[in-house]
C-alpha cells in the first residue's frame, strides 16, 4: 500500500514540474537587426543579439525598425511607433513572399525574354561623407537658461564608442566621460555644470585626442539675472513678431537662431 | 525512322565530343570555356531568389572581427567562451607571435577545448598558427574545394589526404562537435560526407545572426550564443560592405550569374551554410555523371526521331517550328532542373540542352550524308 502510494506521488511530483515547465518555458527573442534608435524598458538601447525576456518592453518610436528572431529562426518585423510587450511580438511574424516557385520562374523568363533586365548604373565616382563626429545641439555659441542639458551627436565614424569631453573655459577643466550612444543628459548640479559659465564641448572616438583639432561648440549657462535681462531684451522682438501672427514657438526658434538666446 | 534517330544520334555526340575537344584544347576559346564553366543553369535558383527562405539560422552565430586587434580579438573570444558556446570556429590564421601578453591571453583561450582552429591547405605545404598558439583540437582545414577550377563555389570537399595526413574540413568538425554523437550516426554523415558535396546554400549573411566584436561585447546577457555555433571570421569592415572582397568569393548566390561581377560572399559565410547543411542534414545528391550521359542520349535521340518525323512532314515551316519547339524543351527542361534542385536533387542539366540541341540541328547534315551515301550504294532511310 505504502510503495502504492509513493509511486503515485513521485508521479504527481514529476507531472506538475513537467506541467510546471510547459507553462513557464517560453521561446526568447533575439534582436536580429535594427535601425534607429529603439528602447528596451524605457531607457536601455536595443543593440543587436539582445535578449527580449517576458517581462521586457520594446520602445520604438518614428523610423524606427526592429527585426527580432525567436528560437526556431521564425523572423519577426517591427516597424511601427509604439511599445510592444513580450506577448505581442508573436504577432508581428514576418509574412512569407506568396508568389510560388513556378510563377517566379516563369516571370524570370518572361523578363529575359523581353529583355526587361535591370540597366546597370555605373557612376565612376566615389563618395566622401565626413566620417567624423558632427555636433548636433545644443548648437554652438548659444545662451541657455535651463535645469538641464541634452547633448546630442551623429557619429559617421567606424567607432561605436566615442568620448563625450565638456571644458568650462574659465578653468580649463574638462569632464570626460566615454559613451557608446548619441547623446548624453547633463544636469546643472553646480558640480559638472554651473550657472553663469562659459563652457565649450566636443565628441571624439579617441580618449586623449589633439584639441587643437577638434572641433567644439561653446554654450553660456546663464544666470537668472542675466536670463531676465536678455528676455527683456527680446520683449520689443517678441511682440513684433506676435503682431506679425508668428506662433511663441516659432519667435523662440527664430531667436535662438539669430540671436543665440534659447530657451529649450 | 528508329534507325535513322540512332545514327543521327551517334554521329551528333561524336561530332559534339569532337568539338567540345577542340573548344577546350584551343587557347584562342580559352575565355569563353572558362565563361562557360562558371555558369550553370541552377545559380538561377539562388541569383532570381526562387525559393527564398526568410528564416535565420538560430544555431549559428557570426561575429566579425573587422581589423580588431588581437587583445580586442583576445578578450571578446574569452568573454565568448564564458557564455557557454558549444563549439567556437576561429577562422583567422595567426602566422606570427608578437611575443606580447595579448598573445598569450589569445593562445590561452584558443586552446580552449571547445575552439577549433584553421588551417589553409596549399600545394607546397600547410599553413596554419604560429606553434606558440598551440591548440587541443586538431584544426579544419578552410579550403573549400581541392579539384575544381571553378571561381563559383558551389560544392566543398569534407577531407582530404595530403603530406602523408588526413585533414578534416573546419565546417565538417565544427558540424560533428556540435551534433550529439548519436544523430551524426543516425543522419549516416560520415558516409554522405564522403567525397565532395554540393553546398545547399541557406542563403547570405542575412540568413544568419551576425555582430561585430564590439556589439558582442556591448551585450549585457550574452545568452544569445549559448549552446551555439559561434564562428569567428571576417565580414567585412564595416559588417557587411559589399565593396570590401577581403575573404569573398563568388557563389551561385551572386545575382550576376554570368560576365563580371564583385564577389558575393564572405568565407565565414560559406561556412556557416555548410555546417547548416550538415547538422540539419539537408544535403544535395548529385546525379551521377553516367546517368547524365544516358539522359543525355535519351533526348538526343527522342529529339532527332521527332525532328526526323517533322522535316519529313513540313516542308516550310520545319526550321520555325524546330525553333520553337527547341525554345520550349529548353525552358521546360530548365524549369524540372529547378524544381529538382528544390527538391535536393542536382541534375546537371546543361550537356543534356546542348547536346540535344545539337543533335536536332544535326539532322540538316544527317540528311546530306543519307544523300550522299545514295549516289555510292542504296542506304535505306525515312528521309529519301
Amino acid at each position: 500500500m505504502g510503495r502504492i502510494f509513493l509511486s503515485q506521488l513521485v508521479t504527481c511530483i514529476l507531472l506538475f514540474f513537467l506541467g510546471f515547465n510547459i507553462c513557464m518555458a517560453q521561446n526568447s527573442y533575439y534582436v536580429f537587426k535594427k535601425s534607429g534608435k529603439p528602447f528596451l524598458n524605457i531607457d536601455a538601447p536595443v543593440l543587436r543579439g539582445s535578449v527580449i525576456g517576458t517581462s521586457d518592453v520594446l520602445l520604438l518610436h518614428k523610423k524606427d525598425t526592429v527585426f527580432l528572431i525567436n528560437e526556431v529562426g521564425e523572423l519577426f518585423e517591427l516597424k511601427q511607433a509604439n511599445s510592444y510587450a513580450y506577448n505581442s511580438l508573436k504577432n508581428y511574424k514576418k509574412q512569407e513572399e506568396a508568389d510560388s516557385f513556378t510563377k517566379k520562374y516563369f516571370s524570370y523568363v518572361w523578363k529575359q525574354f523581353t529583355n526587361q533586365q535591370k540597366t546597370r548604373q555605373r557612376p565612376g565616382v566615389v563618395y566622401r561623407e565626413d566620417r567624423n563626429i558632427k555636433l548636433l545641439s545644443p548648437k554652438d555659441s548659444i545662451k541657455k537658461y535651463v535645469p538641464e542639458i541634452f547633448f546630442k551627436w551623429k557619429n559617421n565614424t567606424d567607432s561605436t564608442k566615442v568620448y563625450f569631453h565638456l571644458q568650462e573655459v574659465e578653468t580649463n577643466h574638462i569632464f570626460k566621460i566615454g559613451l557608446t550612444g548619441n547623446e548624453i543628459k547633463l544636469y546643472r548640479d553646480n558640480f559638472i555644470l554651473k550657472n553663469g559659465r562659459d563652457y565649450k564641448w566636443a565628441v571624439t572616438k579617441e580618449p586623449y585626442p589633439n584639441f587643437s583639432e577638434v572641433k567644439f561648440n561653446n554654450f553660456e549657462l546663464l544666470n537668472k539675472d542675466s536670463y531676465l535681462a536678455l528676455k527683456k531684451e527680446m520683449e520689443t522682438l517678441t511682440l513684433a513678431l506676435q503682431l506679425l501672427g508668428f506662433s511663441d514657438e516659432d519667435i523662440k526658434t527664430a531667436i535662438c537662431l539669430d540671436y543665440k538666446f534659447c530657451e529649450n | 525512322m528508329f534507325r535513322d534517330g540512332l545514327i543521327n544520334t551517334i554521329l551528333s555526340l561524336i561530332v559534339c565530343y569532337l568539338l567540345s575537344f577542340l573548344f577546350l584544347n584551343i587557347s584562342f576559346f580559352n575565355p569563353l570555356t572558362k565563361a562557360l564553366q562558371d555558369f550553370s543553369f541552377l545559380d538561377v535558383y539562388y541569383s532570381e531568389r526562387l525559393n527564398e527562405n526568410q528564416k535565420v539560422n538560430p544555431n549559428i552565430v557570426l561575429i566579425n572581427v573587422e581589423h580588431k586587434s588581437r587583445e580586442e580579438i583576445g578578450v571578446a573570444l574569452k568573454e565568448l567562451l564564458k557564455a557557454k558556446p558549444k563549439v567556437v570556429g576561429f577562422d583567422i590564421i595567426l602566422k606570427d607571435f608578437k611575443k606580447t601578453a595579448e598573445d598569450t591571453l589569445l593562445a590561452f583561450n584558443l586552446n580552449d577545448k571547445r575552439v577549433i582552429n584553421s588551417l589553409v591547405i596549399t600545394e607546397q605545404n600547410l599553413i596554419s598558427n604560429h606553434p606558440f598558439f598551440t591548440f587541443k583540437n586538431k584544426p579544419g582545414f578552410v579550403n573549400f574545394n581541392f579539384e575544381n577550377q571553378n571561381s563559383v563555389i558551389r560544392d566543398f570537399d569534407s577531407e582530404k589526404y595530403v603530406f602523408k595526413g588526413k585533414h578534416e574540413s573546419f565546417s565538417v568538425i565544427l558540424a560533428r562537435e556540435y551534433l550529439p554523437e548519436r544523430l551524426w550516426d543516425t543522419y549516416k554523415l560520415d558516409k554522405k560526407l564522403e567525397g565532395s558535396r554540393v553546398i545547399n546554400y541557406q542563403g547570405n549573411l542575412n540568413h544568419f545572426l551576425n555582430m561585430s566584436i564590439d556589439d558582442f561585447m556591448a551585450l549585457n546577457d550574452k545568452s544569445i550564443v549559448k549552446e551555439k555555433i559561434v564562428l569567428f571570421g571576417y565580414l567585412g569592415a564595416p559588417t557587411g560592405n559589399v565593396y570590401d572582397i577581403e575573404d569573398k568569393h563568388f557563389t551561385p548566390l551572386n545575382s550576376i550569374t554570368s560576365g563580371k561581377s564583385i564577389p558575393d560572399m564572405f568565407g565565414v559565410v560559406i561556412h556557416a551554410n555548410i555546417i547548416a547543411m550538415i547538422i540539419s542534414n539537408s544535403f544535395m545528391h548529385k546525379i551521377q555523371t553516367f546517368w547524365i550521359l544516358i539522359l543525355t542520349f535519351l533526348f538526343s535521340f527522342l529529339a532527332s526521331i521527332y525532328f526526323i518525323w517533322l522535316n519529313k512532314k513540313l516542308k516550310i515551316s520545319y526550321r520555325t517550328v524546330r525553333k520553337t519547339v527547341l525554345f520550349v524543351f529548353t525552358i521546360l527542361l530548365v524549369w524540372v532542373t529547378l524544381l529538382l534542385f528544390k527538391a535536393g536533387i542536382v541534375l546537371n542539366s546543361t550537356p543534356i540542352i546542348v547536346v540535344t540541341v545539337f543533335s536536332a540541328g544535326f539532322i540538316k547534315f544527317y540528311k546530306h550524308l543519307v544523300r550522299w551515301l545514295n549516289t555510292k550504294t542504296k542506304f535505306k532511310s525515312y528521309l529519301n
